[in-house]
């Protein structure tokens, strides 16, 4: 297999049941022949037990997509900065239904430093299938003003991990938003 | 309920020329016919020296998630999709996934049939029954799929030109385009445009022209429509552009440059990826 060249991470941060490991098992490619280069990748066996999820996309010739799903707990920020070098964007999924804890939510944005890095950001509203435009307005807006305390502003969707398009409409804005970037 | 009905033909790359269906076929045709149960889906399966013509139909998310699995799939060489549509009613109800037996008649009997209700010729890219039977039993109404998809497009295009007024005056011109904030989720999840033009604004101030040369909008009108959209619903900041952005002298770093190159051959690459992914392509 030859090596790959270029090489971004995508991190997808949320809370528990939030849906990180549904969306990587979702689009990750599942064929054999890829597993050599899922344990190429410094993943320590001991991250896997306290819960990231790592998942793979190949893009072409040298070109692939990590995927890694991060628990939201600031008491888990060590394992965040795996990600760090290389990261392409951030998806923070936000279970619709539970608690929205803004603290935690704020911290992971502000450990990523996106503002100063410039990293592509989209906040995804999971468990939301069923949810009248109202209820997302109210789930919206009030991720809205949690970013405003931070003086940032970023999409957001909802999304379900479990299905493929919704899942590559989040790859889609992501790709947006860093195409625009200087 | 509407059912999602594809067609696909591909290429696998293991090796299945023992005439007798080697023991690879059975594997998949069992596994994917069990899998297929618990999925609701129905189907027919074809095989072709290599080459494999499968009918699936189920709901919609299902029916993408298997393609989506199928693509990625390294034993096979996807070719193309030979049929996308979305039906009321099952063409192959009791078949989980039916392997069609290897003799022409049979395989002519079942792609007739679809041809047939669909309304289509098959393009059976690579795929080849002993004679020629591939471009079709003739159906009723002769539409291949692509030129049809095309002229939709066009057509819709065509309407949407006649619908839209020209705007008398250009009311973004000489001003400084930013987004103050981003719409919601409904408006973002159903507009693919609104998207592009919101991920531009948020990056920088643009200019009109610096949007323009985006290419978001194949139309002019179309752009001006969206922004005057995002204006009205209080999502843009327009300031005077006092600084003449767009004549700005031309400096380029090459590091800077080199920087760009690779992001956008990233950036291309994963538009690929999402394309190929896509249900409809
Ligand atoms: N209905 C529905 N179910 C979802 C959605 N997102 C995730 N789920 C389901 O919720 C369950 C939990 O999702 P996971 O992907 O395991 O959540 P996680 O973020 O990995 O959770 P932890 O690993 O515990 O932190 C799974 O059964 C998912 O299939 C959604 O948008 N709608
Ligand atoms: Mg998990």
């Amino acid at each position: 297999m030859s090596a790959v060249k270029d090489y971004k991470k995508l991190a997808i941060v949320g809370e528990v049941g939030s849906g990180k490991t549904q969306l990587i098992s979702t689009i990750s490619e599942i064929a054999p022949l890829e597993t050599e280069a899922r344990s190429s990748v410094d993943i320590g066996k001991e991250f896997t037990t306290v819960g990231i999820d790592y998942g793979r996309l190949q893009l072409g010739k040298g070109m692939a997509l990590g995927l890694y799903g991060l628990p939201g707990q600031s008491r888990y920020s060590f394992l965040w900065d795996i990600v760090r070098d290389g990261l392409w964007g951030l998806l923070i999924l936000v279970k619709y239904g539970e608690h929205f804890h803004e603290d935690v939510f704020l911290s992971v944005i502000k450990h990523f430093d996106i503002v100063a890095l410039q990293t592509p950001i989209v906040i995804g509203v999971s468990h939301s299938e069923s949810l009248s435009d109202d209820d997302i307005d109210a789930i919206a807006s009030k991720i809205e003003s949690a970013l405003q305390t931070i003086g940032i502003t970023a999409p957001i969707l909802t999304v379900d991990p479990r299905k493929v398009e919704s899942c590559l409409s989040v790859l889609e804005l992501l790709d947006y938003l860093s195409r625009y970037r200087n | 309920m509407s059912i999602k009905c594809v067609a696909y033909t591909s290429k696998l790359s293991i090796d299945l020329t023992d005439k007798n269906y080697s023991s690879e076929i059975i594997k998949i045709v069992n596994k994917s016919r069990i899998n297929n149960k618990n999925l609701g889906v129905t189907g027919i399966l074809l095989f072709s020296g290599s080459h494999v013509f499968q009918y699936l139909e189920g709901d919609n998310d299902t029916i993408a998630t298997l393609l989506y699995r199928i693509k990625k799939d390294s034993r096979h060489q996807f070719h193309s999709l030979a049929l996308h549509k979305t039906g009321d009613k099952r063409l192959f109800p009791t078949w989980n996934m039916r392997l069609i037996s290897p003799n022409t008649a049979s395989q002519r009997k079942v792609i007739g049939k679809i041809c047939d209700h669909y309304k289509v010729v098959l393009d059976l890219d690579g795929f080849q029954l002993e004679d020629e039977l591939v471009k079709g039993t003739p159906s009723p109404v002769v539409v291949p799929l692509l030129q049809s998809h095309a002229q939709n497009v066009q057509k819709d295009s065509q309407q949407k030109k006649q619908a839209l007024k020209p705007t008398s005056k250009v009311p973004f011109e000489g001003y400084l385009l930013e987004l103050k904030s981003w719409p919601r989720p409904r408006t973002l999840n159903e507009n693919k445009g609104i998207l592009q033009l919101c991920s531009a604004l948020s990056a920088k101030p643009c200019t009109l022209n610096h949007l323009r040369a985006q290419s978001i909008y194949s139309h002019d009108e179309d752009l001006i429509n969206a922004l005057n959209l995002l204006d009205r619903l209080n999502f843009l900041i327009r300031t005077q552009d006092k600084s003449q952005l767009g004549q700005e002298p031309l400096q380029l770093n090459t590091k800077i440059k080199k920087n760009n190159d690779v992001k956008n051959r990233f950036s291309q690459a994963i538009k690929r990826f999402i394309h190929s992914a896509k249900l409809g392509s």
